[in-house]
């Protein structure tokens, strides 16, 4: 008996294949909004970090209350502002486009942390180095500061990623049919909640394993 | 009537300038440097001419890294004005145009105590780099440039090796292939073998010999062997709290110093 009644308590594999296409449409939604959520907060803190090194307190000032702010406030609480409140006053983006904002810049906050003290901890001897061998400002940062202080970040970075991948599940909330939404939906036509979010929980599962591999393989290949 | 008159011995040059072949590699006018209210340097004068080597000795803490760091452009002078082969290099107070002092940077050369190699890079990509991206040479060039220069430091079979695979004296040995790839005509040594092992000091020391005989840079070597000191050098520079005590020929100064710190100084470090 393959049943979707509500009454039907057992465990139903069935089930499980029925549902499992749509949440792989889920999981392909939530896989693009947390790689372009990372582009863009990989960009943006890395961005925050460099700026932040200037002699101007000013920038020094915005930079430190902005980060303070973001980090400090729950990311549901900025995607439902970007959501509900942008519009009236801005551009009206799509959901996933918003969920994106909202997962990149929560997370460039963090990360212009992480990328600052990775750019403290390369030695100064390598700025010093690179005036020596007659190297512009640019050319040292991009050949020599952040190549080293990426592979010394490269950890966290990868933490974030997973967290991030995690955390957009939250784009549900604003209406965005990623893997969670996806299940959701479905679960509450059928009720059958235990199937499916087992299935959620496994995709998630694997998909953040193969993730937490991949980065530790790229750590390995980029230590020297 | 109606000849030109030709001016008698058309002076091109002040008189109080030297024709260019003759201005100094390096001269220090009045320098002074502080850190806070510590003055490291002080009103420190010094020339240093052409292919001139000079050893810089004195006590931990008289400023002899100062002086190397200053003329590399990583300390501005506090007061005073350094020149190389002429022109304005930094000065104390006024900031110089990046444009005047690149030109001036690029004829300096400098091997640190802690070689500074960058890590993620192999030892050829470390003598590779600066020409390919500062002088934007042909990779193909720069790559047979640093393999010569690395050939000449003797370490012909390492380019593939990165830094963390080398041993001190072969890192240091790289890291003046690595500055030699940038043909300065100057070249600072700030106690190169200070952070080597005692077996390995030797090879680099030998390096620095070779160099000497070999090319025609002007060198100002800070260093706390003191037969280094005497063997590499033109003249001898001793000083202490920022200020030249006393300088002169090597064998002088090491064998009969005039001043009596100087021999203080010599037999501390003879113990
Ligand atoms: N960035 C800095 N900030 C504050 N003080 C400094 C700085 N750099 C150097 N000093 C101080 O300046 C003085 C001279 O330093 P310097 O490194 O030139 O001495 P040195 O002759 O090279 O000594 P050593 O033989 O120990 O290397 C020291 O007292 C040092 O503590
Ligand atoms: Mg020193």
């Amino acid at each position: 008996m393959e049943g979707k009644g509500a009454n039907d308590m057992t465990f139903s594999l069935q089930t499980m294949l029925d549902v499992l296409p749509a949440l792989l449409r889920g999981t392909v939604v939530t896989l693009q909004a947390t790689a372009a959520g990372i582009l863009l907060a990989l960009a943006l803190g890395l961005f925050l970090a460099i700026a932040r090194r200037g002699s101007n307190r000013a920038i020094v000032v915005v930079i430190d209350l902005f980060v303070t702010v973001i980090r400090s406030t729950p990311l549901l609480i900025q995607l439902y502002l970007l959501f509900y409140v942008l519009p009236l006053y801005g551009p009206s983006l799509s959901p996933l486009v918003t969920g994106v904002l909202g997962l990149g810049v929560h997370y460039s906050s963090y990360l212009s942390e992480v990328f600052r003290a990775g750019i403290d901890a390369v030695p100064k001897g390598q700025w010093e180095a690179s005036v020596a061998l007659q190297m512009p400002r640019a050319k040292t940062w991009c050949r020599i500061i952040l190549p080293q202080a990426f592979r010394i970040v490269l950890p966290q970075i990868g933490n974030y990623m997973i967290s991030m991948y995690k955390h957009a599940s939250l784009l549900a909330t604003i209406t965005v049919v990623e893997l969670l939404g996806a299940a959701l939906n479905y679960a509450g036509e059928t009720f059958r909640y235990l199937e499916v979010l087992t299935l959620v929980g496994v995709i998630y599962f694997i998909i953040g394993y193969v993730f937490s591999r991949i980065i530790k393989y790229i750590e390995l290949k980029l230590a020297y | 009537m109606g000849i030109a008159v030709i001016p008698k011995g058309g002076h091109v040059l002040d008189k109080f300038e030297s024709p260019a072949s003759e201005l100094p590699a390096v001269e220090f006018v009045d320098v002074s440097k502080s850190f806070g209210a510590l003055r490291v340097i002080d009103n420190l004068s010094l020339r240093i001419r052409r292919s001139e080597r000079v050893s810089l000795i004195g006590p931990s803490g008289s400023g002899k890294t100062t002086i190397l760091r200053l003329l590399m452009t990583l300390e501005k002078p506090s007061e005073g004005t350094i020149k190389v082969f002429g022109g304005a290099l930094s000065a104390g107070g006024r900031g110089l145009r990046e444009s005047e002092v690149a030109p001036l940077r690029a004829k300096i050369g400098m091997v640190f105590q802690q070689f500074n190699l960058f890590p993620h890079m192999t030892a050829l990509a470390n003598v590779m780099e600066a020409p390919v991206q500062v002088l934007r040479m042909p990779k193909p060039d720069a790559k047979a440039l640093a393999e010569s220069l690395l050939e000449r430091v003797g370490l012909k079979e390492k380019g593939a090796s990165y830094p963390s695979e080398l041993s001190g004296g072969q890192q240091q040995r790289v890291a003046i292939a690595r500055a030699l790839a940038m043909k300065p005509q100057i070249m600072l040594f700030d106690e190169i073998t200070s952070a080597l092992d005692p077996e390995v000091i030797g090879e680099v020391l030998d390096v620095v010999h070779s160099l000497a005989h070999e090319t025609k840079m002007a060198m100002l070597v800070v260093t706390h062997e003191m037969g280094f000191a005497r063997d590499i050098a033109d003249r001898v520079i001793f000083m202490e709290k920022g200020r030249i005590v006393e300088e002169g020929n090597p064998a002088k100064l090491f064998a009969s110093p005039d001043n009596i710190r100087t021999k203080a100084f010599l037999n501390a470090v003879k113990r």
